[in-house]
């Protein structure tokens, strides 16, 4: 009789939580439903105010009172100018500094906390700092992942010499080894921190480089390198890196792109590498072999035109119409070195699309 | 024997209340987790990101295969869609799988197709290819024309057309979001381990689409469509995000997933099953734990394709009975990785629940009832376990309804003004008690009929 109390008294007792969580859920919905469609209808608002001069009024009465308030309205601008005035403004106030304060000491809102991390992209000097101790720590990095590309795009774009680069090196040499970032991952950011820095840093960090063992990040520096518009010294710096390993496929790869994007001649590279078993090696020698070699070994590249990567095809024919070569021409160069790839699927699609193309 | 039967079926109906309370607390801890990591990505400005990430050169490029089988309604649109993507470099693969319909007819017109040679080395088996085509206006988009062979063939098919490293799968009736490829690119870029990247699927049945986009969402005014919109957000959003947090996600939906290509070959693609979808998945991983390659499968959590749902209660239920039986099939083809610690979590952890939650639940379910019925029609029922049930099936039910909207809050396309939240709350309280009746019925059938596999037709209308 008594279990049979206890076990009503318990299903009375579930049932009041269910029903008191239910209401509890959906007065906190709605709350926070008009929480957040206020805060689309200010930014709207907001993102058109900030074409006007009102922003500027605004701004101009904020004090270290106001702070927080303050601090709302910055996560509500949209777009950089808006931030760039805020943070000049910030700057006159010296409202900087106790913001980063703020940061440091108190356990922020995701909110608030999304605002330091929003300032971070305008890649502002003075965001580093900030940015260095959130990409540094592991324990930070894994509790809110989200936010690790924004810090480290602020760490790029507001680096300014070399010991910049290699702070955000280092970063992204932890990040390659314990947390498994491609490749492409790191190219990502230092594209973005050779874009900011000097051309003279660039080389300092060159030099910097001949020191490093090789890994991914390693690669990822020279291929942003070689992606980006290129001069004379920076290729002798990569020359240089690539005479100390000539064997080196990544290495030769950069070399040869920056020396062609130069319009230099390296034929024998390319005669030596041309048939290299690595893809990228291939795709970009299809790129530039037809530029850098006599016309006397235009046949011996015709395997090109069935290579099974599609890049190597697609470059070496982007190369052939710059030359106007005939698609006569081209089944001669084949029928003559490689004839048992003449009827190959390859060649025929590679041979029509350049006849498309030429049309 | 009378008495043994009693006796068997009081225990069962324990089982069955046991069963309930598993699965709420596992669906409420799921919601919750994803509800965590959707707030963080609402005050995470990634999209400015992504925007630098297409503008750079650093990319991987892409081939998008979408194999259509009687689309006619929704093909151009889709096609359109797909044309619009911010990317720098991708490649679509329409496949028309044997289509009794116009949808061949419909995209040579719209796009001036002409034929092309085949010239790709065809490494994966499918039916027989008829035609290719190309578009003189749109270089990037390939049309092939096929004998029908399933979706699972149509797609093996395009793989081997394909010449890009990373293939994103998506069904043809679905309207890919603009930056969709550049969010699921950016976790193949952020870890070099992920082989493979979903995203959750949005209803697009009542809403307004324009120019081939999602302009206005809006609750259906359908009773069986708007269950869906709950169903969608409360088991497929919030399950995927937390698999995916414990690297045991094996489900990537056919509407929408990136995978690496080479992955894909090295396995030998589809295989022929209604389940595709999460049998390469399955497959996948399987072959990585063999060849204990590091690997991780990540899910986009936020609404990046748009697809309908089946309007009609037939449709439904043909649909629903196809999952089933390609869970069914899938599971059992997949039965040495149960319990097997050499496949990691998702031997030991995401294959049972799939199979004890998921493939055994409408048995669970069912006996689980007709106990509860038995021991009430002999005077036998536990008054408490009547209450219970109630508990956790309808209140805790509708708890967790009203919690999985919280998630549709913080996606990019949440509902304008409150109206459409108060339809859905309206529904979440018709729904145990009209709908998951009705899908549970269809289920238990279909665990028994999952020999009989077929893919059946869903009614589209024209976008």
């Amino acid at each position: 009789m008594q279990n049979a109390h206890f076990i009503q008294h318990l299903v009375l007792k579930i049932s009041e939580i269910f029903f008191f969580t239910s209401i509890a859920l959906l007065v906190v919905f709605f709350i926070l439903k008009a929480f957040l469609d206020i805060k689309r209808k200010f930014l709207k608002k907001k993102s058109f105010q900030v074409k006007h001069r009102e922003i500027q009024e605004e701004l101009a009465h904020i004090s270290p009172k106001n702070l927080p308030k303050y601090a709302n309205y910055l996560s509500s601008l949209s777009d950089h100018q808006a931030y760039q005035k805020a943070i000049t403004q910030i700057e006159a106030t010296h409202l900087y500094d106790k913001l980063y304060a703020l940061y440091d000491t108190k356990r922020l809102p995701l909110s608030r906390l999304a605002l330091f991390h929003s300032l971070a992209l305008l890649g502002d000097p003075k965001i580093r700092p900030l940015a260095l101790s959130f990409t540094s720590d592991k324990e930070k990095r894994k509790k809110i992942p989200e936010f690790l590309t924004i810090e480290l795009y602020a760490l790029s774009l507001s680096s300014k010499n070399s010991v910049h680069i290699q702070e955000l090196y280092f970063i992204l040499e932890t990040l390659d080894q314990e947390e498994y970032a491609s490749q492409k991952f790191a190219e990502f950011f230092l594209v973005k921190a050779f874009i900011s820095v000097e051309e003279e840093e660039i080389l300092r960090f060159l030099a910097w480089m001949k020191q490093q063992e090789f890994n991914a990040v390693y690669f990822a520096a020279i291929y942003a390198l070689s992606a980006l518009p290129v001069n004379k010294r920076r290729h002798e710096a990569l020359c240089e890196l690539q005479h100390a390993h000539p064997r080196n496929r990544m290495l030769i790869v950069s070399f040869l792109r920056v020396s062609h994007r130069l319009g230099l001649k390296e034929p024998d590279i390319v005669l030596r590498h041309h048939n290299d078993t690595d893809d990228l090696l291939r795709i970009v020698c299809a790129k530039v072999a037809l530029d850098m070699l006599e016309d006397s070994y235009y046949p011996l590249l015709s395997h090109y035109l069935y290579d099974p990567n599609p890049y190597v095809r697609k470059n070496f024919l982007l190369s052939l119409t710059k030359y106007h070569i005939k698609t006569e021409t081209l089944m001669a160069w084949i029928e003559a070195h490689y004839p048992q790839h003449k009827e190959d699927s390859l060649t025929l699609k590679s041979i029509a699309q350049y006849q498309s193309g030429i049309s | 024997m009378f008495a043994f039967l009693l006796a068997f079926f009081e225990q069962i109906q324990y089982l069955y209340l046991f069963y309930l309370a598993i699965t709420n607390i596992i669906t409420t801890w799921m919601i919750w987790v994803t509800l965590k990591q959707m707030v963080r990505c609402y005050y995470c400005d990634i999209d400015m990101l992504l925007h630098s990430l297409y503008h750079t050169q650093v990319y991987t490029p892409i081939s998008i295969l979408a194999p259509a089988y009687n689309e006619q309604e929704t093909i151009i649109s889709s096609v359109y869609s797909l044309l619009k993507l911010h990317f720098q470099e991708y490649e679509i693969v329409i496949i028309n799988d044997g289509s009794k319909d116009e949808t061949l007819e419909r995209i040579i017109k719209e796009f001036d197709l002409y034929s092309v040679a085949i010239t790709q080395e065809l490494t994966l088996e499918h039916a027989k290819i008829r035609n290719v085509y190309h578009s003189p206006h749109y270089k990037n988009l390939t049309v092939i024309d096929k004998e029908n062979g399933g979706k699972a063939d149509a797609l093996n098919s395009a793989i081997n057309l394909a010449n890009y490293p990373l293939i994103c799968c998506v069904d043809a009736d679905t309207i890919l979001e603009e930056d969709a490829i550049l969010h699921g690119l950016e976790k193949f870029v952020k870890d070099r381990r992920v082989i493979a990247v979903g995203g959750a699927i949005g209803i697009t049945n009542g809403s307004v689409i324009k120019d081939h986009k999602m302009s206005e969402r809006k609750v259906p005014n359908s009773l069986i469509e708007g269950f869906q919109i709950l169903e969608y957000l409360r088991g497929f959003f919030a399950g995927r995000v937390g698999w995916q947090n414990s690297n045991g996600l094996v489900l990537i939906s056919g509407a929408f997933g990136i995978f690496k290509k080479d992955l894909v070959l090295k396995i030998g693609g589809y295989r022929h099953t209604i389940g595709e979808d999460l049998d390469l998945l399955i497959r996948m991983r399987r072959y990585c734990y063999e060849n204990n390659i590091a690997h991780q499968v990540k899910f986009v959590s936020d609404i990046l394709c748009w697809t309908q749902c089946p309007g009609d209660y037939q449709s439904l239920l043909k649909q629903r009975s196809r999952w089933q039986k390609g869970l069914l099939e899938t599971l059992y083809h997949h039965r040495k990785m149960f319990f097997n610690p050499k496949y990691g979590i998702v031997g030991t952890l995401s294959l049972p629940y799939f199979f004890l939650i998921e493939a055994l639940g409408p048995i669970i379910t069912f006996l689980g009832v007709v106990s509860i019925i038995v021991l009430y029609m002999f005077g036998l029922v536990n008054p408490y376990s009547i209450v219970l049930f109630f508990l956790l099936e309808f209140v805790w039910g509708v708890m967790l309804n009203i919690f999985a909207l919280y998630l549709d809050l913080f996606t990019k396309h949440a509902y304008v003004g409150y109206w459409p939240y108060m339809k859905l709350l309206l529904l979440s309280l018709l729904e145990p008690f009209v709908y998951k009746p009705l899908l549970k019925a269809e289920l238990f059938v279909a665990t028994f009929n999952f020999m009989n596999a077929s893919w059946g037709e869903i009614k589209r209308k024209a976008l």
